[in-house]
């Protein structure tokens, strides 16, 4: 046998022998134990970040260069990643709510000084919207989360106010548009934002005891019949006010959408995650990882799906968001696949102040950090019927 | 007698010797760039070649150099045997 063939035959078998096996060197960061580890160490960096204005500011910079949403959202997941921690580690919860406060009072505050634009894509001013309130459901949206979520650990008398107004913009918007739901942008509605902002509407109510079970399930019952992709049952990325689909089924966006679901109809929920996981979701040597949009479904790269890897179609957005998805549906096998993709081709830092990804950024961090914190706040929500859930402990 | 080192296992410390070098001039934080937030202070062009250089040489070590290193194994091992059945042979 010649050498050629002989170093090729030689470099097949050794492939085949190594890549099956290459997950083996991650899969500790992947199990129960390795996760329980890299959300103690998210939490570490993610609060030494928030103590060090400096660092914390060139992040935010950083971020906003790329994306303002980013520095919006980021201040969101890593509330309620510490709203549920703050529910699970009673001794922290005092740490926990300070934290929190601190963020949605500055949040307030740059909305206040600088508009809900600040925290929008520029594209924001090239347009007029449809409702007359003139508001964006994304901003409002996750303010009433991160309020509701702040409550629903431990209610603040001064938080009352500013969370009645919240719900009652949200729901008011919702309640006038066609699609029964609200804007993000001029005439584009996202189901990312208006699913959060059913989930904050929920939250808040077993606060409250207000009951919007009227507009949430006429959000469910108009999705199903005027939001849905026909090809995969999935829940459109986008739509007009008037329903027209923008964007179809995303990665980056039906994975929360079915993860804040759970809160408004687990069914409806669990369908959308099996959907996205079957058409999004591979599992492949070890390794798990989501794809931005179905076979049938083709859009462009852009700021939400992050860069897509060729060929195989792993999406950065679309993979830190079904780690959420995973973490909310119990999928164990995939989230310990996501999991150990993630200490894989994430470049995992370990210093002094915690754990970040270097491939990733403050809100890719705070979402993973969400992702790992799963179930206490949800858990003292609890699915309909719906109901006022007594403070202080789950349903 | 001169030791050689098989071609494949010099490739091999090659892509692992690129990846330390990588690592030691510190482009793990180019890398980034996969999220859409590039290095402050990094012109976009270079910070995107920081950042493949990088990866590149992560999965060159991870991936590629394990590959190689079984290969030249696999070969020494053939070699050997071949070398056996031809002394006996003999």
């Amino acid at each position: 046998m010649n050498r050629f063939i002989r170093t090729s035959v030689a470099l097949a078998l050794a492939s085949l022998l190594w890549i099956p096996v290459v997950h083996t060197l991650f899969e500790g960061d992947g199990d129960e134990d390795g996760r329980a580890r890299t959300r103690d160490s998210l939490m570490q960096r993610q609060l030494a970040l928030f103590d060090d204005a400096a660092s914390r500011e060139a992040e935010l910079e950083r971020m906003r260069g790329a994306n303002a949403e980013w520095d919006f959202m980021g201040r969101t997941f890593t509330v309620l990643a510490l709203a549920n921690h703050a529910l699970d580690e009673p001794a922290d919860r005092a740490r926990a709510l300070d934290v929190m406060d601190t963020l949605i009072e500055e949040t307030l505050r740059l909305e206040q000084e600088r508009g809900q634009a600040h925290f929008m894509m520029d594209y924001v001013h090239e347009g007029v919207f449809v409702d007359a309130s003139g508001r964006s459901i994304f901003v409002d949206g996750e303010v009433a989360l991160m309020l509701a979520a702040r409550q629903r650990v431990s209610v603040a008398e001064h938080w009352q106010a500013p969370l009645a107004r919240r719900t009652q913009l949200i729901a008011e918007q919702m309640e006038r548009g066609p699609m029964v739901s609200a804007e993000s942008y001029p005439d584009e509605c996202w189901t990312f934002c208006n699913t959060v902002a059913l989930a904050a509407l929920r939250v808040n109510d077993a606060v409250t005891g207000d009951d919007h079970a009227p507009l949430l399930r006429a959000w469910v019952a108009n999705a199903k019949e005027n939001l849905v992709d026909p090809t995969t049952g999935l829940l459109v990325s986008s739509f007009r006010a008037d329903g027209t689909h923008l964007d179809g089924p995303e990665g980056s966006s039906i994975f929360l959408a079915a993860h804040m679901l759970e809160l408004v109809d687990p069914a409806f929920a669990r369908d959308q995650y099996e959907r996205a996981r079957r058409e999004l979701g591979v599992s492949v040597a070890g390794f798990g990882y989501a794809r931005e949009w179905p076979d049938s479904w083709e859009g462009p790269t852009d700021i939400d799906s992050g860069p897509i890897v060729p060929v195989v179609e792993a999406s950065a957005g679309a993979s830190g968001m079904a780690l959420l998805g995973a973490a909310a549906f119990h999928d164990q096998a995939w989230l310990t696949e996501l999991h150990t993709s993630l200490a894989f081709a994430a470049f995992p830092v370990e210093r002094e102040d915690g754990l970040r990804f270097a491939a990733s950024n403050q809100v890719g961090d705070a979402v993973l950090l969400y992702s790992l914190t799963q179930g206490p706040l949800f858990d003292r929500v609890g699915p309909p019927p719906y109901q006022t859930v007594a403070f202080g402990g789950p349903s | 007698m001169k030791l050689r080192m098989p071609r494949l296992l010099a490739l091999a410390c090659a892509l692992l010797a690129v990846h330390a070098a990588s690592w030691a001039l510190g482009l793990e934080d180019w890398v980034g760039m996969l999220s859409g937030t590039p290095e402050p202070g990094v012109p976009l062009s270079v910070a995107a070649l920081g950042a493949s250089v990088h990866v590149l040489s992560w999965f060159g070590a991870v991936v590629v150099a394990p590959i190689l290193i079984i290969a030249a194994g696999l070969l020494e091992a053939a070699t050997a045997v071949g070398r056996g059945s031809e002394t006996k042979s003999v």
